[in-house]
């Protein structure tokens, strides 16, 4: 009881104790923010590559495998599915202007199909919000979903690119992107050059013309200046991947089934990765054994495509956590000199306790239970700055702009537009705990120190 | 512990039965690397309900003596029997008892603990042995007999007074209700009126007078032979030794 009331009574009554807690609130409010804008950049990169191809990918390679339309029916079919798409995969060169020629990775679909998968509809850029003022008859969502150039007079196919395709797309400050300077603001046709891969395996490039109805931002910059989207069927005919009729020497004649390059899944809801990966294995599984043509496939989840990407940024938040950790071992320091600091002042009064008959286990649990209460005030502080921070980190980093023209995230340079931050329990209670931990830690050697004390010498103390 | 004090309690009247006794008590600090002795054998019995004065010059031992006494220290050799039992033998826990319950301990600076007012510095000697439990079951008559004490020693106005806004006389007093918050066997008081002036020291010494008449006993420190008179045997400290 004694020591709950000295415990009270010490915390109310002095200053240094104070700091200690302070150590602990600030160490406890930057590991949080920092695991936590950490952990947000780590969930918007996972999303948006979740969000590139769908769960699972069936991959035939750049001469694409045949048959496919079997193979997703029987997909279709099974419960664990919920959607599935073909897409052809190509590689080539996009034309956008006498002095500016980049490499670009081609994707045809059925867009409706396809958005099915992914929300690709959903990822189109220029939607009616961004470009109402500027062209508010054209409707560029329907554009990019057809593939359909609106007033179109020439007969050119629409392409969709994405959005850091062209170079002369720039972010503001807000992050967004200019529609008048955007190409598709522009009525210059754009060259699309693709490789068709004939049946020996040598390439042939295959020009077309094109324009551009729309762009795409699936929020991870390494694709979006790659990737570009136009018509599957247009792309299976332009690349000779559609069905056709061919004559042997003989003059008999046979039919070379269509391919593509891959198809894309999505599992129904409430089923696992692994589940889904298993029943897509199986059935095609079945499938080679009836069409040995296509016995090339490969199955690949989204998070096998991305492992190494999403392993990066999910070490190097591990890797800052630890970091700031570390630093954090500066708040056990500080609670050990402060406790200390206290256990030297509060020497006499300990000798007092012992004489008027306190043990030394109690003795060190008064100052046990102060570091314990250091602990859990100061870090309970430390969520709440932390909180307070994360959840408005982009107004704080809008003030600081203003204030001193200082820009931490500026989404001019960095591709998201907003600081990604999200609080996760788990985390936040380790952190929580470890704080704990540390005020404990930080008491435990005073407070030993202090349970020694014999009394006599502690009241000789001056 | 408890119990023996309390059978010792009953059985008070009628012989003067032994309550403290000590045998061949020796200290000796180390100062500077030489070992000084402090205590030479000092053999010594207080009987129950005594009052018993210590005199001896500055630096003789006093204080050593009496901390020895109340199991603050231990003795390089002898010991010190209470109640038949010898303290120094006592396991930890048993000797944190006597400490609590057995005696009640004046130091000759007070040592009142800062952050608690004077009801607070008393109820802390209670709540010491105490456990949360029986504390919030004796709570109410501890804190009455605190209040009690408190104003027997004339602080009735000052018990929410932050400690070290007292004066030496009432942190003194406040040491002593402190001291007998438990309702010790025996007062072991160290320098009772060092610190105070000659009326203020008359007053206390009355006040512990009644307390003995209550049946408590003293042993009292002391190097004035003026205060040491009121006691009822008087033994003085010298050379390590006491003489009568
Ligand atoms: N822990 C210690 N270490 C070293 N020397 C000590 C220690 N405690 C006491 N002494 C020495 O023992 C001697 C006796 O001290 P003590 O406090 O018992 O004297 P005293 O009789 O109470 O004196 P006073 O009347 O001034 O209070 C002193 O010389 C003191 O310096
Ligand atoms: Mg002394």
């Amino acid at each position: 009881m004694y020591k709950l009331l000295l415990i009270l009574k010490y915390l109310r009554r002095k200053i240094t104790p104070m700091f200690a807690m302070l150590a602990v609130t600030l160490c406890t409010a930057m590991v949080i923010i920092v695991i936590s804008v950490m952990g947000g950049f780590l969930s918007l990169m996972t999303e948006s590559a979740h969000s590139l191809d769908g769960d699972i990918t069936i991959s035939g390679g750049l001469r694409g495998f045949p048959y496919y339309q079997k193979l997703m029916d029987r997909l279709l079919d099974a419960p664990e599915v919920e959607a599935v798409a073909a897409v052809i995969n190509n590689y080539g060169l996009i034309n956008l202007g006498p002095e500016h020629v980049t490499h670009v990775q081609i994707m045809g679909t059925k867009a409706e199909e396809f958005d099915r998968v992914i929300d690709y509809k959903e990822q189109l850029y220029w939607k009616p919000e961004r470009t109402n003022m500027l062209a508010p008859e054209t409707d560029f969502i329907s554009a990019g979903m057809s593939f359909h150039v609106p007033d179109n007079d020439s007969n050119l196919k629409g392409i969709v690119l994405g959005i850091e395709v062209n170079h002369e797309n720039t972010r503001d400050e807000t992050g967004h992107y200019d529609f008048s300077q955007s190409i598709v603001s522009r009525n210059t046709p754009v060259i699309l050059t693709a490789m068709a891969i004939k049946s020996s395996g040598i390439p042939r490039p295959v020009p077309k013309q094109m324009k551009v109805v729309n762009e795409y931002k699936s929020g991870l910059y390494d694709v979006d200046k790659l990737r570009v989207f136009a018509d599957f069927d247009f792309l299976q005919q332009t690349l000779a991947m559609d069905q056709i009729e061919l004559t042997r020497e003989d003059g008999t004649s046979f039919i070379d089934p269509a391919r593509v390059n891959q198809i894309v899944v999505r599992g129904s809801n409430g089923v696992s990765l692994d589940q889904l990966k298993q029943t897509v294995w199986d059935h095609s599984i079945t499938f080679i054994q009836e069409y040995p043509e296509a016995n090339h496939i490969g199955i690949r989840t989204w998070k096998e495509r991305y492992a190494t990407f999403l392993g990066a940024v999910e070490k190097e938040k591990i890797m800052l956590t630890v970091l700031f950790a570390i630093i954090s071992i500066v708040a056990v320091g500080m609670v050990a000199v402060v406790f200390y600091m206290i256990v030297s002042d509060k020497t006499r009064d300990i000798g007092v306790m012992r004489a008027m008959g306190a043990s030394r286990s109690g003795i060190a649990s008064i100052f046990l239970g102060y570091g314990l209460t250091i602990g859990v005030v100061g870090s309970v502080i430390g969520l709440a700055l932390a909180a307070g921070v994360v959840y408005n980190i982009n107004e704080i980093q809008d003030w600081l702009t203003r204030q001193f023209g200082f820009t931490m995230w500026d989404p001019k340079i960095y591709f998201f537009d907003q600081i990604p931050a999200r609080l996760d329990r788990t985390e936040v209670v380790t952190i929580m705990a470890m704080a704990i931990l540390s005020g404990l830690l930080g008491s435990l050697i005073p407070a030993f120190l202090a349970s020694r004390l014999n009394p006599v010498d502690a009241l000789r103390y001056e | 512990m408890r119990y023996v004090m309390n059978k010792m309690k009953m059985g008070q009247k009628a012989t003067p039965q032994p309550l403290l006794q000590t045998h061949g008590l020796r200290k000796s600090y180390s100062i500077g690397g030489e070992r000084v002795e402090i205590l030479r054998g000092i053999d010594l019995t207080v009987s129950k309900g005594e009052w018993l004065a210590v005199r001896g010059a500055s630096g003789s031992g006093k204080s050593t003596f009496l901390h020895l006494l109340g199991g603050l220290d231990r003795p390089d050799q002898g010991g010190v029997q209470f109640a038949e039992n010898e303290i120094f033998s006592l396991g930890n826990r048993r000797l944190n008892q006597y400490r609590c319950w057995s005696v009640g301990f004046v130091f000759q600076f007070y040592h009142l603990l800062p952050e608690l007012t004077a009801l607070e510095n008393v109820l802390i000697g209670a709540m010491v042995g105490r456990s949360i439990v029986r504390w919030s079951r004796e709570r109410n008559t501890v804190r009455r007999r605190a209040i009690d004490l408190l104003d027997k020693l004339g602080l009735s106005h000052r018990i929410h007074h932050r400690s070290t806004k007292l004066s030496g006389g009432e942190r003194q007093r406040v040491a002593i209700a402190r001291a007998l918050i438990n309702d010790p066997l025996i007062l072991l008081t160290d320098e009772p009126t060092g610190n105070l002036d000659t009326t203020t020291g008359d007053q206390l010494l009355d006040l512990l007078q009644q307390f003995h008449q209550g049946g408590l006993a003293i042993i009292m420190v002391t190097h004035d032979e003026r205060i040491a008179s009121v006691a009822q045997r008087c033994v003085v400290l010298e050379d390590g030794q006491l003489r009568n």
